[in-house]
């Protein structure tokens, strides 16, 4: 098992799931994958573990594990048990399936040693992600699904145009720090839509909001948090990117004051997150990387927990608009209860996972001195709590009482799934040394 | 919008709360910017963070930011510009 990429367990997983007819196998088989490759994870795979071939006179390596790529398949393999098991109402065999494939190639791309084998999955990405927002369900889908794959598509030729140009400059196959060249540049283009950087994240806050509730919390997983990694992979250090995420982490907040649709106002949220990741990465000190790493892992389980909690208010009233929700709580106890847990872990409450993980990223903007950055993070983290910690749940949850809106009963495995997420984030906050100890570096949080 | 009576008590509760976290918790000696070693700076850049984003947000969006029609479709969106659910 330390030579078998996750990737293929999942692929394989996906198949079964598109081949197996209607039932509680096909929901089983799309839990099951992702936990062999957690349990992979855990008892087989450790860093410097690699499967490498040559193919047409290309040195390949589909697997390369190292302690950056174990931090993120650890959580995609979190996130995929979690969004299984929150989807298992879903009578959907290619949306199934599609959700399965798209998580397996996210984890093709973090454990890939090779430009060919990222180039490879980033593409597979892109294309079962366009499907879920496709078959979301609700009338803008079809367009948003459409319009997510152009997009994604014109960042996979930035990335494959990047990639060819580097190796005909003489540059090699392995995926490693890239230099400034047009190159460089054009695969940190790429790199810079799926991670939706100002001005390229126009994508995310179209189309996520558009997919079905289950596929919604699948997208909010894994591509922001795949391009995270290949930053942290091939540009650490590169301080355009510090201003880049400061300016995301503050958009996104903007934004979510304006916005009415409940996931939509999440989606800012994930570019104002991701935001913080890509500044981490921008710093590229130990303790910056490991920031970015941690909160990358705190924010897949908590925005998972958001979107859930979102997506079951959807779920059970068909209603999907601030305006047209509020007063449902006394009828969504437990829903509101949990969502508010993932509320507190991305507004970065002590004793919760958001506080562990970004703490580290404004730790090591301190350290370098870079006192604007720490005090536009902080403002940033003011306004998460603002809107996803009262507005949005005042608005849905909490506000005055309308008997006009009918809730229907919450399917209980998105109970199931929201308590296990929410668990995590309280587990991670009251001990993160079982986060800390997956990081990359070995750099004491603080001194 | 007038505040109502329960809203007035959780602001102030809020904020005395952050006054009190931030007297027990944060070391005020370590510099980081104008202002940072002042006592209770942190609970005051909460509040004054809050009011700013959300009337600079405000702003921001009657001024240029909000758009009557989807620009995808070139439908009306569900709400008009001011019914963002926070008014």
């Amino acid at each position: 098992m330390n030579s078998l990429p996750p990737v293929v367990i999942m692929l394989v997983g996906a198949l079964l799931v598109a081949l197996t007819p209607a039932g509680v196998v096909r929901k089983t088989i799309a839990v099951v994958a992702p936990t062999l490759v957690l349990a992979q994870l855990a008892l087989a795979l450790d860093a410097g573990d690699s499967l490498r071939f040559t193919w047409l006179s290309m040195e390949l390596e589909p697997l390369r594990a190292d302690k950056m790529s174990i931090v993120f398949g650890y959580v995609f393999a979190i996130a995929a048990i979690l969004g299984g098991i929150y989807a298992w109402h879903l009578e959907d065999r290619l949306q199934q399936a599609s959700a399965l494939a798209y998580a397996g190639s996210s984890l093709g791309v973090v454990f890939a040693g090779d430009l060919l084998t990222l180039v490879l999955f980033w593409e597979v990405m892109a294309l079962a992600s366009a499907y879920l927002v496709w078959a979301g369900g609700f009338p803008g889908s079809r367009a948003a699904g459409v319009r997510y794959l152009y997009v994604h598509l014109v960042g996979g030729s930035a990335l494959l145009a990047g990639v060819l140009w580097h190796l005909g400059a003489g540059g090699s196959l392995d995926f490693t720090l890239f230099e400034g060249s047009i190159a460089g540049w054009l695969i940190l283009g790429g790199f810079a839509i799926n991670a939706a950087v100002v001005p390229l994240h126009a994508w995310l806050s179209d189309a996520y909001p558009e997919a079905g509730v289950a596929g919604s919390v699948f997208l909010s997983a894994f591509t922001t948090k795949t391009a995270v990694y290949a930053l942290a992979r091939g540009f650490a250090g590169w301080e355009i990117l510090i201003v880049l995420g400061v300016i995301m982490a503050l958009y996104g907040v903007i934004f979510a004051v304006l916005e009415n649709d409940i996931r939509r106002l999440l989606a800012y949220h994930i570019i104002s997150q991701v935001g913080y990741m890509v500044a981490g990465v921008g710093i590229g000190t130990e303790i910056a990387l490991n920031g970015a790493a941690a909160h990358a892992f705190a924010h897949v389980i908590y925005k998972g927990l958001l979107f859930m909690g979102a997506g079951a208010a959807i779920y059970a009233t068909g209603r999907r608009t601030l305006t047209s929700l509020g007063g449902i709580g006394d009828r969504m106890r437990t829903v509101a209860a949990l969502y508010m847990v993932g509320a507190f872990a991305i507004s970065a409450f002590p004793l919760f996972s958001g506080f562990v993980s970004k703490s580290l990223v404004l730790y090591a903007a301190e350290k370098e001195h870079l006192y604007w950055a720490v005090a536009l993070l902080y403002l940033a983290s003011v306004g998460t709590f603002l809107h996803t910690g009262l507005k949005l749940p005042y608005f849905t949850w909490f506000g005055r009482r309308r008997d006009d809106i009918q809730v229907a009963r919450t399917p209980r495995s998105m109970l199931v799934a929201m308590f296990l997420a929410a668990a995590l984030c309280v587990g991670i906050g009251v001990y993160p040394a079982a986060l800390y100890d997956l990081l990359p570096f070995p750099t004491p949080p603080t001194t | 919008m007038s505040l109502d009576r329960r809203l007035a008590v959780a602001i102030v509760a809020g904020l005395a709360l952050s006054a009190l976290a931030e007297t027990l918790l944060v070391d005020h000696r370590e510099h980081l910017f104008a202002g940072s070693t002042w006592l209770l700076f942190w609970t005051g850049f909460g509040f004054v963070g809050c009011v700013g984003i959300v009337v600079v947000s405000k702003w921001a969006g009657h001024a240029f930011l909000m758009r009557r029609d989807d620009p995808y479709t070139g439908e009306r969106v569900e709400a008009e510009p001011g019914e963002g659910g926070d008014e």
